[in-house]
């Protein structure tokens, strides 16, 4: 323990550009990483040039640039590797890992994903591991290997109280419920977002309180607590509304409408569902999940026609977004109804 | 100078750093002190107002030594001079820095040093439960995360999904590079899980097998503190720094949890308490996969049991079945040729071959009666016994069976009366068999009373009419009740008198097969009833057949 943690903080351009980053300003935090760069550049501060050059390959990343993000990074890398700076070497290869995974290189990203889990190891850099770990996750999850994704989830969750990094452990618990619903484990879902919800609550974050919120209505419907589901839903349409997040939004009333669906108030549920279609109206995941939900009313209402167009506006969509196991799932619905008809 | 501004200034700043900011502004308006610095015990500036480096380092050195409050000169060039408040041991000092006399009596300002202290104390306090805050809420993730994987590993008896799992989640909460989970089997240890090793797994790691045996927490350390360790494998992997920790469970180790480093690292007591907590889990998920698998073959043999049992019973039953048929023919023929011999169809015979044909055909009849049970029997058991059930009035089946039993009844000199007959719902049975389990009751009556008489009786139980009194749509029951005056039966006989070739003592000089009871008690069953017995040593038996009746059966 010592009195000299009080030191007085100037904050930096780099430190700036890094409050705007994560507050989604890309604009003010390209530019303020830009004049960190050129100001670490004159004074001679290498390490943070290459950071300052790494932040704007991640803002780059948000705006779907990948080629200059790449570029940008490639360079982050390079400079970090002269100078000595092996941290920002390190996670120069996790950013460049993520740009292949925006690029939907699976088997470069994740090698790059392990490269960096050794870097940061060798480092002693836990939430860069724990960070990797959970981007290995992510590409995991998207090719449909659930059980990987939730280890590797598991893995950044250790990384992540090692290293006291409570706002991303709070995302590697969310995927974790994700993971874990789509692998129908409700119990553990429904324990996996409720932590998560205890620690966005401890740190304010509302945006992802909201989606935490959303996410922890589906295991408490298939647990069939319905009381607690509809809390739930609630405190998400809270959280929502104060950031203002549609998505978030509308999953709560995706959530709305399935409850009341299976209250069998169908007129309710038709009421939600439409206003979770007015309010998503981006072509997100969410916004399939939505359709899927139209689908199941219309098939419960006995409009198998009007269920089957819904089913196949979601697929169209998740097909889109390349969500293959929305796209598998929807297809056994359509099956099923056709089924049924026969 | 009044020094209660500043003084104020100090106790509401938030800490030494604000205090000092605070500090400087107030005295360098009111009394021109020029700079106020909070010096670190090695002299090295905390901080300082307005910035700059004020203090040449020898000077703040010495400064941050001393050990009274004292003005000192700055510089013998420009006259400044300084004051020195020393704080506590670990909190170095104060030092105001103005133009020569500017402080005056140092006493003066000793008020100054007392609060800045004070504040440096609080802010002490205050740092030391933040720090006990964030140790609290540390182990508090951690156990929030050792739940979480205990929950995930829970999901599957996977012992490689599990352990490669407990691996994984290990490296990562511990910041190792590997980790190797090991088993002991028959003498010697295995690598059965592995996150982040180089090269092959260990066929047989030394460092693994000593933590077992030593059944604790042992570590390996590179010589000099960054060179490697003395365990060729770990050494070949890189291993700086080791930490090897037993799976135990219930009193029993089952390997050991390796963690491995490639950089240098100082293992914490933190780091032994975790891996301990973590290869619990390992052991948990070898322990469930070892029961599990015993599990398995046990069940596997079981059914292989069962299938051998259910082959032989069926074997026995069909055996029954065959032999019983094949007997059955030719003792019929038997027994039709006796019968043509004794009606003196060839001729007459003598009384004394008449006699011995007589005997010979009496042990003829109890011998099919034999087959004919046997075969009875191996049709229940083999589920093969068709009932043909209709509505029937049990009044003409005891009638019937009566008349079968009366010569018997005649011959022995026993009486068999039937009781005050209520009136009765119809019964939807199969008549041959509710006959044939009267026959084998009144026959056993009255072979066994040797005086007195038989009766028979009748009753409705839950009045037929009672809803759920029965089972399956029946509502009620109809009880026929044969009871005698024999010798009764011991209580420890009275549930073996049901079983198969089962006769209690002095019953086999009566005659029968032993199998009438349990052919009767099986009937009985099968008809939706049962057959009981209530007796006592020397006051006779009661043996109840119980038939199920519906509600909506008229009343005859």
């Amino acid at each position: 323990m010592s009195l000299y943690a009080e030191a007085p903080f100037v904050p930096t351009d780099l430190a700036q550009a890094g409050e705007q980053e994560q507050l989604g300003h890309w604009t003010a935090a390209a530019r303020l990483y830009s004049r960190a760069f050129r100001s670490a550049t004159l004074d001679g501060r290498v390490e943070e040039a290459a950071d300052a050059l790494r932040g704007q390959a991640r803002v780059l990343i948000r705006e779907e640039r990948y080629e200059e993000a790449e570029e940008l990074a490639t360079l982050s890398l390079e400079i970090a590797q002269r100078a000595g700076a092996r941290q920002s070497a390190a996670r120069a290869v996790n950013v460049l890992g993520i740009i292949r995974h925006s690029q939907r290189d699976w088997a470069t990203s994740r090698d790059l994903f392990r490269r960096a889990v050794e870097l940061a190891l060798d480092l002693g850099d836990d939430e860069l591991v724990g960070l990797a770990c959970q981007n290995a996750g992510v590409i995991a999850y998207g090719l449909g290997d659930l059980r990987e994704a939730r280890a590797a989830y598991l893995e950044s969750i250790g990384s992540f109280v090692r290293s006291g990094s409570s706002e991303n452990a709070l995302h590697a618990y969310n995927n974790l419920g994700i993971a874990s619903a789509d692998l129908r484990e409700w119990l553990e879902a429904d324990v996996y977002f409720s932590r998560g919800i205890e620690i966005a609550e401890r740190l304010s974050h509302t945006p992802l309180l909201a989606k935490l919120y959303g996410n922890r209505a589906e295991p408490l419907i298939e647990i069939g607590d319905l009381e607690a589901a509809e809390a739930t839903i609630e405190g998400a349409e809270r959280a929502a509304a104060a950031v203002n997040d549609r998505v978030a939004l509308g999953v709560a009333l995706r959530w709305r409408a399935k409850l009341a669906r299976l209250r069998g108030d169908f007129a309710r549920a038709e009421e939600h569902v439409e206003r979770a279609l007015a309010v998503s109206t981006d072509p997100t995941l969410e916004r399939a999940e939505i359709l899927l939900e139209l689908g199941d009313l219309r098939a419960h209402q006995g409009r198998t026609d009007a269920a089957e167009a819904a089913y196949l506006l979601s697929r169209e969509l998740s097909h889109s977004l390349n969500a293959d196991g929305q796209v598998r799932e929807l297809d056994a619905r359509i099956w099923e109804l056709h089924h049924q008809a026969a | 100078m009044d020094l209660r501004d500043a003084l104020l200034r100090i106790y509401e700043s938030s800490g030494p750093g604000t205090a000092v900011r605070s500090l400087g502004v107030v005295l360098s308006e009111c009394a021109g002190v020029g700079h106020t610095v909070w010096l670190a015990p090695d002299g090295a500036v905390a901080a300082v107002w307005p910035g700059g480096e004020p203090l040449p380092p020898e000077v703040a050195q010495a400064a941050a030594r001393a050990e009274h409050p004292g003005v000192r000169p700055l510089d013998g060039d420009t006259g400044g001079e300084t004051l020195v408040l020393p704080l506590a041991e670990d909190d170095g000092a104060l030092v105001l820095v103005g133009a020569a006399g500017t402080f005056g009596d140092p006493a003066h300002w000793d008020p100054l040093g007392a609060a800045f202290a004070r504040v440096a104390a609080q802010h002490r306090a205050y740092a030391q439960v933040e720090e006990e805050r964030d140790l609290l809420r540390q182990r508090a993730e951690e156990s929030e995360a050792l739940h979480v994987l205990g929950l995930a590993a829970n999901r599957t008896l996977d012992p490689d999904e599990v352990l490669t799992l407990v691996a994984r989640f290990t490296r990562t909460l511990l910041g190792a590079h590997y980790v190797t989970v090991n088993t002991l089997a028959e003498g010697s240890i295995r690598t059965v899980a592995a996150v982040g090793l180089r090269a092959q797994a260990p066929a047989d790691d030394p460092f693994a097998a000593r933590v077992a045996a030593a059944r604790k927490p042992l570590t390996l350390q590179g010589d000099g503190g960054g060179g490697a360790v003395p365990e060729p494998y770990h050494t070949a992997e890189g291993m700086r720094v080791g930490l090897g920790v037993p799976l135990a469970l219930f009193g029993e180790t089952f390997g050991a949890l390796v963690i491995g480093y490639r950089r240098p690292y100082d293992l914490a007591p933190r780091d032994t308490r975790l891996a301990l907590t973590l290869a619990g889990h390992a052991a948990v998920a070898i322990s469930n996969a070892r029961l599990h698998g015993a599990l398995a073959e046990r069940t596997h043999e079981l059914e292989r049991a069962n299938e051998e049992l259910r082959w032989t019973t069926e074997a026995k039953d069909r055996f029954f079945a065959s032999m019983s048929h094949e007997l059955r023919t030719p003792l019929n023929s038997v027994l039709g040729y006796q019968s043509l011999l004794l009606e003196g169809v060839v001729g007459q015979i003598e009384p004394q071959a008449r006699s011995f044909l007589e005997r010979a055909q009496r042990s003829t009849r109890n011998l099919l009666h034999l087959v004919n049970d046997v075969l009875d029997l191996s049709k229940i058991e083999a589920g093969k016994l068709e009932l043909v059930n209709a509505p029937m009035r049990m009044r003409a089946i005891v009638e019937e069976s009566l008349a079968t039993i009366e010569p018997l009844a005649a011959a022995r000199q026993i009486a068999v009366e039937i009781e005050p007959w209520p009136p009765l719902p119809a019964v939807h049975t199969d008549a041959d068999r509710v006959r044939q389990i009267l026959i084998n009751l009144l026959s056993n009556a009255v072979k066994f009373t040797d005086h007195g008489r038989v009766t028979l009786s009748a009753a409705i139980v839950g009045d037929g009419h009672a809803a759920g009194a029965a089972a399956d749509g029946a509502h009620g029951w109809v009880e026929v009740h044969v009871a005698d005056t024999g010798p009764g039966i011991a209580p420890e006989n009275q549930e073996r008198i049901f079983h198969e070739f089962e006769q209690i003592v002095g019953a086999t000089a009566r005659g029968g097969t032993g199998l009438g009871l349990p052919i009767s008690r099986k009937l009985a069953r099968l008809l939706g009833g049962d057959l009981t017995v209530r007796s006592e040593l020397g006051h006779g038996s009661v043996f109840t057949l119980r038939l199920p009746v519906r509600n909506d059966e008229p009343v005859r």
